[in-house]
């Protein structure tokens, strides 16, 4: 039987508190029989501090973690790498829990624990997540505490306390660390989000796609404005364009549009020559999508170099977007003139052979009325108009012919079936078009003045070229069915469809809705944003925040930054201790000379032992100086115990000891 | 008076062979008006030495044997009603001496410890509402058995605090031992030792303690010996004001009957033990005896700094 290390009452009780802190955080990231294991083996923990059972024999240990081991490899096949990582470490730090024999157990559980509260930051970074893992922090170091504390003490409340001190004290140096510790890139990317599903637009569109958004009060991005807001019916923003049609979905061809631009460097165009009602600067702090294609106003003029513009003026980045970011752009809004060669325009007119006849018919017939473009668009926007309404909940049109059908019979759809729809029409009258997915819109926060765009406010629109002018135009025939769509947020429009937020409930009942909350809610996203800028992406300010603070950054700077404040407090802790000690008299100088002469011996003064008592010793020592240690012995019992005041005394103890010390040294 | 306390050290070492550092220390504990316990097995000459004292110094002496059954009364005294004079009566108890010899103070119970330990703290005895001065001086020397044997009721701290010193004799080394069983019994020549200090001279011994000289820097060892009772988690609590004015009077004493006018360190640590010996206490988990605990204090605490 080994040593058991008993774990003291308030050692355990903070060992479970830990324990519960620590991984509640993955209970919905980790496969839950993770968790049964857990309380299993707290459990047995439990038995075995109340001395009812023993620690289980170790060839069970070894078969339980077999069993992990197969069922995380098994949960390998659905689940991330990451995920599975993280489940063995888990499971190894409660099976920890059956095999406490020694401190050091529980210490590399503890140090375990640390490593998980870090973990916990690969899948949220949320405020609240921050402040919980500080408390988890907080709790699991007064678990350490107890853990170096052998002292039984029943004030179990003493070690938090403590801890809570210490992490206290060590906030100024996190904050200068936060500050000025370089951030090192990682030397491996972890494919966190493979397998896991984002909500948002998508590469090809079928028409009832962009309803099935409006379920969702997530956010898509947002969006602060550096002068002046771009009115309502202005906020579109674009993120990928489809140029191919296959009789029923839209998608986006891989080929043409796909290449990026010729001139795809970062542009630093002169904006002077531009009305400054048609250029807005902003950044945008974008959530991720899984997918490539980032968000911007019509056209970016100026975008960051990690981004490049693809044929149909949209920015698209090299990786999928797995984790949030954040951007700079500026972008000029309305028509933008983009001479098209006669491949272009072709890929532009592309149509599937058959299909839809009624609608490449109507589109003849008007194309036949007027010549021009504008005629036929407006003709178009007034059929639409017209006839047409606009709800969430279309009925469902057939494989074939779904255009025909919508445009004839139903006649009611959502934004995506009328882009689909008129652009359709445009190609089949031989004007090149395109669909436009993105968002419409966006909820102004007046707390920080953000932009935040929600899932709910995604659109679809159409684009056209025209060849007189030479440009690609935005139309968007939900403006005339449903004009209140540009006018009011997306959540005031549908609140009436039962659809609209169906996985939302919570902001679809107006419980968000009232004044108080809704001020609440707003506060609360300025400080979410804020979080994002300041603390998750610190490291794409710091060098300039830095830069600001030292001038320029040098070594010598950062290490001055550092060890300046550090030397302050010791500066302080010296002269503390230094005011504390009185003056040493003379005797005690003489004293520890003496000490210095009898260190290579040995033989030097002891804690707790008396001057008469040291003469003593050094007599048995040095039987030759006798004498001396004698009359040293009387001479300082007389100057300090019996307070003799006369200075020969002194004197004579000085120069006794100025004596002896050669003596020793000879001897 | 030097020769006067050599030669009483010189008469009581007759009868109790080997134990000069033990009698030293009661007399210092005599010289400074303190109460003595005593404590140690049966046997080990307890009685001998309170005795001895007693015959030394000239003192009224009475001994009481404590048993389980004792009540108070009778160790006080009792009020008894006198038909003659028709009214009551005080005959007091064997308490009304100069020193009593309290034997085996640990074998009885609570109540009549605490009626002993009253008179010794207060110097006179309260009953049926009249106080009936005690003479002077009073001393009382107890004994006690350990605690761990049966049968006995350990004193509480309150009660231990009473005493100046706690001082334990222990088995004689083997010279004395030899000394002991070739000379007759000792008891004997008990009965015929005469006085060697006087109760006035006594009296002028004891005022002549309390001039002895203690310095600054003595004081500061002193301090620095408190502080460290008081902070060290060894110790259960630390040395009390009252703890550490007794330690004081007892070296002031010691040094006298040493024959110095000054206190030195070494007489702080020789009295350390039986002074605060029985009123510390380690901490539960520690472990360690008075004595342990007397001795770590002593090794961690710097005599000059």
């Amino acid at each position: 039987m080994k040593p058991l290390f008993q774990l003291t009452r308030s050692s355990m009780i903070w060992l479970l508190v830990s324990i519960l802190m620590v991984m509640a955080p993955y209970i919905s990231v980790v496969p839950s029989w993770l968790f049964v294991l857990a309380i299993l083996a707290v459990g047995w923990r439990l038995m075995v501090y109340r001395g009812r059972w023993s620690f289980p024999h170790w060839s069970v240990r070894v078969g339980v973690m077999l069993l992990v081991l197969v069922g995380l490899l098994l949960e390998l096949r659905q689940g991330s790498v990451m995920i599975v990582t993280v489940g063995l470490l888990i499971a190894a730090f409660v099976l920890k829990l059956t095999e406490m024999y020694r401190r050091r157990d529980a210490l590399v559980m503890l140090y375990v624990a640390f490593l998980l509260i870090v973990c916990s930051f690969l899948f949220y970074q949320s405020i609240p997540m921050a402040l919980y893992s500080v408390l988890s922090l907080i709790v699991v170091t007064a678990c350490l505490n107890t853990v170096y504390r052998s002292q039984q003490n029943n004030d179990i409340w003493r070690p938090l306390k403590r801890s809570a001190v210490l992490y206290l004290q060590a906030l100024p140096m996190m904050l200068i660390l936060f500050l000025i510790f370089p951030r090192i890139g990682p030397l491996w990317q972890v494919d966190m989000n493979s397998g896991q599903s984002f909500t948002g637009l998508s590469d090809s569109m079928s028409p009832g796609d962009v309803s099935r958004l409006t379920r969702s009060a997530e956010i898509a991005f947002r969006a602060r404005f550096d002068d002046q807001l771009p009115p309502e019916h202005l906020r579109y923003w674009r993120g990928l364009t489809y140029d191919q049609f296959d009789g029923r979905a839209w998608r986006r061809s891989d080929g043409l549009i796909a290449q990026s631009r010729t001139d795809a460097k970062p542009k630093r165009q002169a904006l002077s020559g531009l009305p400054s009602t048609q250029t807005f600067s902003y950044q945008i702090v974008m959530e991720p999508t899984g997918q490539r294609w980032r968000y911007g106003l019509d056209t970016p003029l100026r975008y960051p170099a990690k981004l490049r513009q693809i044929e149909d003026l949209t920015l698209q980045e090299a990786q999928p977007l797995m984790q949030r970011t954040q951007y700079s752009l500026v972008s000029r809004v309305g028509a933008v003139r983009e001479p098209l060669s006669d491949t272009q325009v072709a890929h532009y007119l592309q149509l599937p052979s058959e299909g839809n006849p009624k609608t490449r018919q109507l589109a003849q017939q008007w194309a036949d009325e007027h010549s021009d473009i504008k005629g036929f668009t407006a003709q178009m926007m007034g059929f639409f108009a017209r006839d047409f309404r606009y709800t969430l909940e279309p009925p469902l049109l057939q494989q074939s012919d779904s255009v025909d059908q919508f445009l004839f019979q139903s006649q009611r759809g959502f934004c995506g079936h009328f882009a689909s729809a008129g652009v359709l029409l445009l190609r089949a009258a031989g004007i090149p078009a395109r669909v436009v997915g993105g968002y419409l819109g966006g909820e102004l926060n007046p707390v920080d003045d953000v932009l935040t765009v929600r899932q709910y406010e995604a659109h679809a629109w159409l684009e056209y070229w025209d060849k007189g002018d030479l440009s690609w135009h935005r139309l968007d025939p939900t403006s005339v069915v449903a004009p209140l769509r540009l006018e009011q947020s997306a959540a005031q429009l549908f609140s009436d469809e039962p659809s609209f937020l169906a996985d939302a409930m919570l902001m679809r009942n107006g419980f968000l809705s009232g004044a108080f909350l809704k001020q609440l809610r707003q506060r609360y996203d300025a400080i979410n944003y804020d979080w994002h800028r300041w603390v998750l992406n610190f490291h794409e300010r710091q060098s300039g925040l830095l830069q600001r603070l030292l001038g320029d950054i040098s070594v010598v700077n950062l290490l001055l930054l550092v060890m300046l404040p550090g030397a302050l407090v010791l500066l302080l802790v010296a002269f503390n201790l230094l005011r504390q000690r009185a003056p040493k008299d003379d005797l005690l100088k003489a004293l520890d000379k003496l000490d210095r002469c009898l260190t290579p011996v040995n033989l030097q003064r002891r804690q707790g032992e008396t001057v008469g008592q040291f003469f003593d010793r050094l007599t048995l020592a040095f039987p030759a100086l006798a004498d001396e240690f004698e009359a040293l012995s009387r001479c300082y019992e007389r100057i300090s115990y019996a307070e003799d005041s006369n200075p020969a005394l002194r004197q004579q103890f000085k120069s006794r000891i100025e004596r002896c010390c050669p003596l020793i040294a000879q001897s | 008076m030097r020769d006067q306390i050599e030669a009483a050290i010189k008469e009581v070492s007759s009868v109790l062979y080997g134990k000069e550092e033990a009698i030293k220390l009661a007399l210092t504990c005599l010289f400074s008006q303190g109460h003595l316990l005593i404590e140690d097995l049966p046997g080990m000459g307890k009685t001998t030495l309170a005795h001895a004292l007693a015959k030394v110094l000239g003192l009224d002496y009475q001994r009481l044997q404590f048993t389980s059954d004792m009540l108070p009364a009778d160790i006080l005294g009792v009020s008894i009603f006198d038909p003659a004079q028709s009214q009551f009566e005080f005959h007091p108890g064997p308490v009304f001496t100069q020193l009593l010899l309290a034997d085996e103070v640990n074998r009885t119970t609570p109540k009549t410890q605490s009626a002993l330990l009253e008179a010794m703290e207060e110097g006179r005895v309260s009953l049926d509402g009249q106080t009936h001065q005690l003479p002077t001086p009073f001393f009382v020397i107890a004994t006690q058995n350990p605690i761990t044997q049966q049968g006995t009721f350990p004193l509480p701290e309150s009660q231990l605090d009473r005493f100046l010193m706690r001082i334990e004799l222990g088995y004689p080394d083997a010279k004395a031992e030899r000394e002991l069983l070739k000379g007759g019994d000792p008891r004997q020549r008990l009965e015929s030792m005469g006085t060697v200090i006087s109760p006035s001279q006594l009296q002028a011994i004891s005022r002549a303690c309390t001039e002895v000289k203690v310095s600054d820097s003595l004081l500061d060892y002193l301090q620095r010996l408190i502080a460290h009772s008081r902070q060290a988690p060894e110790f259960s609590f630390g040395i009390s004001p009252r703890g550490a004015l007794a330690l004081l009077r007892a070296c002031r004493s010691w040094a006298y009957i040493q024959g110095r006018d000054y206190v030195i360190p070494e007489d702080l640590q020789q009295l350390l033990g039986p002074v605060t010996g029985h009123r510390l206490r380690a901490s539960e988990d520690i472990g360690l005896t008075a004595n342990g605990l007397v001795q770590q204090l002593l090794n961690r605490v710097d005599v000059v700094a």
